[in-house]
């Protein structure tokens, strides 16, 4: 399904100068939900941002599902539904219109498309929200549109940057189990996050970046639970503090609250 | 591009906007109660304005005759004028007074006569007596004692007075009048006719209707500039909105995320502009027509001068407003797709209106080209954005030959260049620092860095070179200007062009393989290179014919040209001739248009479009409208010989040939009056002949490809190691 092969990506920051993104990584993935776990700026919305096509590789090669991420970035969008932390809704236009007018850039029958709209209205709970215009909805509900429309084509692969941040406790919680809910076993879903509980309900995989390089790639369940997982991952995206446990019991590899985290 | 896409774009856009309560001020309630509520301002500001009898200016008279005090009393001769109102009901009008009159009594008038009578002036008494009077002007009769008996009408003012120049102007009037009549007395005294004094006299008929004549000089003119004023007004909220207001909404990732291509998504948001802005316009104009219809019809017809050309300017037929609507859509097309592509470059609305501020100037002061009295279309002004719709407008309202056609015409220039915008706009759309700009926000320090990191310069370093050689080569020109022929030719080109271009290849620290094409070419591209040059000569040839009909005769640059030609002849004979206007030209100019130019472009933009950037900047640094299309041409001929081959030289040798060749054939038929007189026969004469144009037309096209099919052959020279890391 997904195919990375010696992928590099370099840019310009202004407050870092050259910065080496994404260094060579190369990984394969088919199904299951797959963990992109880093610190802030560790690579892992570049790497996100590169599949999705909106940014491209220096060097390396991306292929989904057969299709080059360069030469055939349309193709590849239409496997892919990506849902990013500087995702908004557009405020002037309902939830239904907003889905519609996804859908319309899909190969999707008109009929087609309104049962779809219904069946995720169902599956989401959207039913009040769906007919009401975006830019009155809160954080949460927000979200689940945004989810809806990331489904909207059913896509084979998910992509999802950091899903929980800005999120209440209550929200995130309905998030993870609306993931849950989309892992069916034949979909690849992709998503960065460095909260332990995510990575420990959610993921089969886990991929660690550290300064743009993978540095572990292993199935989840072979880094342990709780507070092991968390050392573990802490210990390899900053290996002088390896295996040393914190009297503190945070969620987040980087100490940092989801809401006030920027993105990579 | 997918018409489904557009489709949902547009729809989804046009929705959105639609909810906007700013699109509905600034496009919709704006252009709807503007002109109303302007005009009931100004009707009401022109009722409280009007001066009633104690605010007309005051003048003092001192023995005037009672004639030219009524005279001026109401500002020269006035009849009594018979008014119909809109109910067909007649009144007649008196004439209303202009000036008040005062009488000075003797002591009042003293001052005055001592100003006049005394040698020595004493402006201060003067003025505080016309203070002390409340007047602006005095006026002092007298009238002489000889045999004529002429009045002497002596005006002492305070021309610092606020009613002073109205006050002159209704004085005048007055004098000339009263000149008139005693002209007039003394004649029949005389037992003369009136018309003794006048032995020739100019009468005047006009056979159009007021209507038609306020059409062509008075609307033919604004409407065009008005016209473009409206629709930049229809353009400046959806524009910054669109692109620049998304990307600040945090919806752009999301759309460009999903699969389409960026044309089908600039596009449909484009028609939204476009259809955006046309509304706009439309509710502009028939706002302003019914306000003006509404007034009209409140004025009393033939009453007073003014109103009645007012009156008779709305009446805008069907003529003016099929034409404004069909000279709407290039206009809105190109104003549209330019203001929505430079909003587009903003990361917020607020920033996007920023950049489209400066663009209301660069719009409109081209526009008001179409004010000059004499402008006429042509195929060249056809062919200018925005200019060529307009004028081609005022022609139409005007009733000229051939105008519909111009005016199509431009419409089809600004498709073309609409759709060059958009073209430019969609590789915009497909960049990364499109969507992220904060990637590539680098400090002046970091360029530096990336710079030295890179053997080749990029597009902005070759534009910025482009701008400083056009410095140097006009600096250089004027220097050298009163030099001889010799070196006022080559010198500019030397020290201006070829100098510059190899100082920044040096300084820069640029591999002048990549930068300049330096590279030894492939043996076998000297043989096509030699077959292009008879190519290349008859397709510039041919465009010349084709551009016959539109040259102008006698153009003083082709004399200046001549005269040239003969001097440098004449100082060394032909070989002198081919080194200054062919072999230096040859070198010089493809140093900067094929060398640096090219190659910069060529990094930054692809191929394609460096070919025609350093085209089109090849055809534009030789400032003559007449020459652009020829040099255009050979300007992408000798761009595509250079990224083939990978070598400046092939060119090198193909543009000294060029203009070596044809100038040497100018310079041969210009000796032999024989010949020339038989090629112009073959011509047909005087007049360009539809054989020609056709015959050119076919050989252009004939030579074209051939000289494409040729080109096609060209091969780069096998790449050794290290010879060109980045090749074209």
């Amino acid at each position: 399904m997904l195919q990375l092969s010696n992928v590099s990506k370099q840019f310009f920051d202004p407050g870092r100068g050259p910065v080496q993104a994404v260094d060579d990584v190369s990984f394969a993935a088919e199904h299951g939900v797959v963990a992109i776990v880093g610190a802030n700026g560790a690579g892992k919305s570049t790497l996100l941002r590169l599949i999705c096509t909106l940014l491209q590789a220096d060097s390396g090669s991306i292929s989904i599902a057969g299709h080059d991420a360069v030469d055939e970035a349309e193709l590849v969008r239409e496997k892919i539904g990506l849902l990013s932390p500087g995702t908004k809704l557009y405020p002037r236009i309902s939830g239904r219109e907003l889905l519609e007018y996804a859908g319309s850039f899909y190969n999707i029958e008109k009929n087609e498309l309104s049962q779809r709209i219904e069946q995720l209205t169902d599956q989401l709970g959207m039913a009040e929200i769906i007919d009401q215009r975006c830019e009155g909805l809160s954080t949460g509900q927000s979200q689940r549109i945004n989810i809806a429309r990331c489904m909207i084509a059913n896509p084979p692969i998910l992509i999802l940057d950091e899903p929980t941040t800005g999120l209440d406790i209550e929200a995130a919680s309905e998030l993870i189990n609306m993931v849950q809910l989309m892992n069916d076993g034949e979909r690849l879903i992709l998503m960065s996050t460095h909260i332990i509980s995510e990575i420990e309900e959610l993921a089969d995989r886990v991929i660690v970046l550290s300064n743009g390089k993978v540095v572990e790639d292993c199935p989840r369940h072979h880094l342990g639970e709780g507070m092991q997982l968390k050392h573990r991952i802490r210990g390899l995206i900053n290996p002088a503090i390896a295996a040393e446990p914190t009297p503190q019991s945070s969620s987040s590899i980087t100490e940092q609250s989801a809401e006030n985290k920027h993105a990579d | 591009m997918q018409i489904k896409h557009i489709q949902s774009v547009f729809k989804k856009d046009a929705l959105e906007l639609m909810r906007d309560r700013r699109t509905w001020f600034v496009n919709i309630v704006l252009p709807v109660l503007l002109y109303p509520v302007l005009a009931l301002v100004g009707i009401q500001v022109f009722q409280i304005t009007q001066p009633g009898p104690e605010d007309l200016p005051q003048i003092g008279i001192i023995n005037a005759p009672a004639e030219f005090k009524e005279l001026l009393e109401f500002g020269g001769e006035q009849e009594d004028r018979e008014v119909e109102d809109n109910k067909g009901r007649k009144t007649i009008i008196k004439p209303s007074p202009v000036l008040r009159i005062k009488e000075l009594t003797p002591s009042e008038a003293s001052a005055f006569q001592r100003y006049l009578d005394s040698e020595e002036k004493s402006n201060e008494e003067s003025l505080l007596a016309l203070q002390k009077i409340d007047c602006s002007s005095a006026i002092v009769c007298h009238q002489d004692a000889d045999m004529l008996n002429n009045w002497r009408l002596e005006l002492v003012a305070n021309n610092a007075h606020p009613d002073y120049l109205l006050a002159l102007r209704y004085i005048r009037q007055a004098a000339v009048d009263y000149q008139k009549i005693l002209l007039k007395q003394r004649l029949a005294d005389s037992g003369l006719s009136a018309d003794f004094t006048k032995p020739a006299a100019l009468i005047t008929n006009n056979l159009a209707s007021t209507s038609e004549s306020v059409t062509t000089h008075f609307l033919a003119a604004f409407l065009p500039v008005i016209l473009v004023l409206m629709v930049i007004v229809g353009t400046f909220h959806p524009a910054p909105d669109l692109i620049a207001g998304e990307r600040e909404r945090g919806t752009l990732e999301t759309l460009l995320s999903w699969p389409s291509d960026r044309q089908s998504i600039f596009i449909g948001k484009l028609l939204v502009v476009i259809v955006a802005t046309i509304v706009t316009v439309l509710l502009n104009l028939g706002s302003l027509s019914i306000t003006a219809g509404i007034i009209s019809n409140q004025l009393p017809s033939g009453g007073n001068n003014r109103m009645m050309a007012l009156s008779e300017l709305v009446n805008i037929g069907p003529r003016a407003i099929v034409f404004s609507i069909i000279a709407l859509f290039p206009i809105t097309l190109l104003i549209a797709t330019l203001s929505l592509a430079v909003a587009g470059l903003a990361k917020s609305y607020k920033e996007a209106q920023n950049y489209l501020s400066p663009m209301v100037i660069l719009f409109t002061m081209p526009s008001m080209i179409v004010l000059l009295p004499h402008i006429k279309p042509n195929m060249l002004l056809d062919l200018i954005p925005l200019i060529g719709p307009l004028v081609a407008l005022k022609a139409c309202l005007q009733g000229a030959d051939m105008a519909v056609m111009h005016l199509f015409i431009s419409t089809a220039a600004s498709f073309g260049i609409a759709a060059m915008v958009v073209s430019w706009a969609t590789t915009l759309l497909n960049k990364e620092q499109f969507l992220f700009p904060n990637i590539k926000n680098i400090s002046l320090k970091q360029f530096k860095q990336m710079r030295q990191h890179s053997p080749l310069h990029g597009g902005l370093e070759a534009k910025l070179m482009f701008a400083a050689v056009l410095g140097t080569f006009l600096i250089s020109s004027a220097i050298f200007a009163n030099v001889n022929t010799v070196v006022m030719v080559s010198a500019p080109l030397i020290v201006g062009i070829a100098i510059p271009c190899l100082l920044f290849v040096k300084i820069g620290g640029y591999d002048p393989r990549q930068a300049l094409y330096f590279n030894k070419p492939n043996p076998m591209n000297w043989a096509y290179t030699i077959l292009l040059i008879p190519l290349l000569i008859l397709v510039s040839g041919t465009l010349g014919n084709l551009q016959a009909p539109y040259m102008p005769e006698n153009l003083p640059e082709e004399e200046m040209m001549r005269n040239l030609f003969n001097d440098l002849t004449s100082l060394g004979g032909i070989p002198l001739l081919v080194v200054c206007v062919a072999v230096v030209p040859g070198i010089c100019e493809e140093l900067l248009c094929r060398g640096v130019l090219l190659s910069g472009f060529n990094k930054s933009l692809g191929p394609r479009y460096a070919i025609l950037m350093s085209a089109f900047l090849f055809a534009a640094m030789h400032m003559s409208p007449y020459r652009f299309v020829p040099q255009f041409v050979l300007g992408i001929f000798l761009a595509v010989v250079v990224l083939r081959t990978r070598s400046i030289w092939p060119a090198m040798v193909l543009h000294f040939a060029h203009n070596g060749l044809l100038v040497l054939g100018a310079t041969y038929v210009e000796s032999d009056p024989d010949l020339q007189r038989k090629l112009q026969e073959a011509a047909g004469g005087d007049t360009v002949s539809s054989t020609l144009i056709y015959g050119s037309i076919i050989a252009f096209v004939i030579c074209a490809s051939m000289a494409a099919a040729i080109c096609h052959l060209l091969k780069p020279p096998p790449i050794e190691a290290g010879s060109e890391a980045n090749p074209a």
